[in-house]
């Protein structure tokens, strides 16, 4: 641990550092290691990721960043949406004593809630519908 | 009422901004307040850049393509239909099967179109791949070359401080094929001959249109043995000899003269009467700042369209859209604009056949190289392969 009173040029002289024996042991391990990374050019890729991690960021700007942080809310939150769905459905499912029959099932489209959520997914059909609307273009 | 804005072009400029401008405005789309449809006259969405890849064998047709209705949000209305006319006054557009389309914003995104036939003999002569045919049969002559002499050109607008399409392309297709020839063991055999044309946007005997890019370049193609020349700006050809003529007087022999060619904007935009563009080229006088055209009213320009001094690359249309959509979006809402265009453009080049770099530049500064590398190129095949189609749909 250094002490407040080191400077900076104590902290960087090599000859201090390498005075005390466990960083020279840490130091020729360390070299060990990477000889043979240097020798078959692998390090160089470990620059290159740095360079390339570097560019991603110089790259990036507000309008990247808004339509990311746009693509996740909207995957999370459909996610959240479907996953809260499921999750109430089954509760109430695993509380049917017996299944129910096809009347009854019929009898739940009484309430508007149900008929909401049929309409829901009517709509959703539609909405592929919609996306299925032209036939697909010619392949030449 | 209902505002209605029409993009016209199903490019990556339009496609990214009518899927950017629903996801915006959609406070407003879903109250039936807005309405965004897209125009264009083609039903598939064709990766563009790869067309250089089909001439080195990389991509097959239906890799580098998308029906258009499969990258569009559903509440787009999609149309295939070709502009033939722009009725500035009366906000509408005519179409080739004889529709009215009315609009109260306008995105022009049509982009532009190589142009061989405007220097002599270099349709007959030449080859490309700015397309996908002219791609495929510069692969035919690529993969059955043996030796020989293969010559470079790169032909610039006309308009001054234009560039040609996409920036780098003749450099990455130059190290490209320097790769392609080497795996085929010819490339002792066949000489590869880089030129560039005396003016070359604000430069002058460059090799690259931007200075630091230009100065690497001498060492790069040293490294391959590639020759260069600079001071090349092809006058004519001559097919059945097979010689290019320059206008510095020069005239250079080969067996393939692969060339970036003139290009000009679409018929329906040259014919809107509003281009002051030199030699019938069709750029649309831009705002550097807003994108809006110079002289109309809620009409916006990008990609290949504009007349300014950035590249013609969906690189560019990147960071145009999100300000054409911010500014339709505030006009809408506040009724004025909000947003610049700062010039920024975004890349990664391809640099030979396995190494990568990216690249980015704006109005104020240039692109500054840096080695390029096989992370670089893995970035760029991720991109080509996948990530380019999140980009269309407007994610990223």
């Amino acid at each position: 641990m250094n002490t407040q009173n080191e400077n900076i040029e104590d902290i960087t002289n090599t000859n201090n550092l390498l005075t005390n024996p466990d960083a020279q042991e840490g130091l020729v391990e360390l070299i060990q290691k990477l000889e043979p990374l240097l020798a078959g050019r692998r390090l160089n890729r470990i620059v290159d990721l740095m360079s390339v991690t570097a560019d991603v960021v110089d790259m990036t700007d507000d309008y990247m960043i808004e339509k990311l942080c746009k693509s996740y809310e909207e995957v999370i939150g459909g996610a959240w949406t479907a996953g809260n769905i499921v999750r109430m459905a089954g509760n109430e499912v695993r509380q049917m004593e017996e299944p129910p029959t096809l009347w009854s099932l019929l009898k739940t489209a009484k309430d508007p809630e149900v008929r909401r959520g049929l309409a829901f997914m009517l709509m959703m059909a539609r909405g592929i519908g919609k996306q299925m609307n032209q036939p697909l273009p010619e392949y030449d | 009422m209902k505002k209605r804005i029409l993009v016209i072009g199903g490019g990556i400029g339009g496609t990214m901004t009518a899927n950017h401008l629903v996801s915006k405005l959609y406070p407003e789309i879903s109250r039936n307040k807005v309405e965004v449809s897209l125009l264009s006259n083609s039903p598939w969405h064709y990766y563009k850049p790869a067309f250089m890849y089909v001439a080195f064998n990389k991509f097959f047709k239906d890799e580098l393509r998308r029906p258009q209705q499969s990258l569009l949000r559903p509440e787009i209305n999609f149309i295939v239909d070709e502009v033939e006319s722009f009725e500035f006054n009366a906000n509408r557009v005519r179409c080739s099967s004889g529709k009215f389309y009315d609009y109260d914003y306008l995105v022009i995104s049509t982009g532009c179109l190589p142009a061989p036939e405007r220097i002599e003999g270099l349709k007959e002569a030449g080859d490309h791949f700015y397309q996908y045919a002219p791609a495929k049969a510069l692969a035919e002559k690529l993969t059955t070359i043996k030796k020989g002499r293969i010559f470079v050109t790169v032909n610039f607008p006309q308009t001054p401080n234009v560039p040609h399409q996409c920036g780098i392309a003749p450099i990455e297709t130059t190290l490209m094929l320097d790769d392609l020839l080497r795996k085929r063991g010819v490339r002792d055999k066949v000489e590869i001959v880089y030129t560039y044309p005396t003016v070359s946007q604000l430069l002058r005997n460059c090799l690259f249109m931007q200075k630091d890019t230009c100065e690497v370049l001498p060492t790069i193609f040293e490294q391959r043995d590639i020759k260069y020349q600079h001071g090349f700006s092809l006058s004519h050809v001559d097919p059945d000899k097979k010689i290019a003529y320059s206008h510095e007087g020069k005239e250079e022999n080969f067996d393939i003269l692969m060339a970036t060619p003139p290009i000009r904007a679409v018929d329906a935009v040259i014919n809107s009467g509003v281009s002051q563009a030199q030699n019938n080229e069709g750029w649309l006088p831009t705002d550097h700042e807003t994108m809006e055209v110079y002289g109309l009213n809620n009409v916006f320009v990008l990609g290949d369209t504009v007349d300014l001094p950035v590249s013609k690359a969906g690189g560019s249309c990147h960071s145009q859209s999100p300000v054409i959509v911010n500014n339709i979006a505030s006009h809408i809402r506040l009724g004025r604009l909000c947003d610049q265009y700062d010039g920024r453009v975004v890349a990664i080049a391809q640099m030979g056949l396995e190494d990568g770099m990216p690249l980015w530049y704006d109005y104020s500064s240039d692109v500054q190289p840096t080695p390029p590398n096989k992370l670089g190129g893995l970035m760029r095949k991720s991109f080509n392969r996948g990530v380019y189609w999140s980009v269309a749909r407007g994610l990223v």
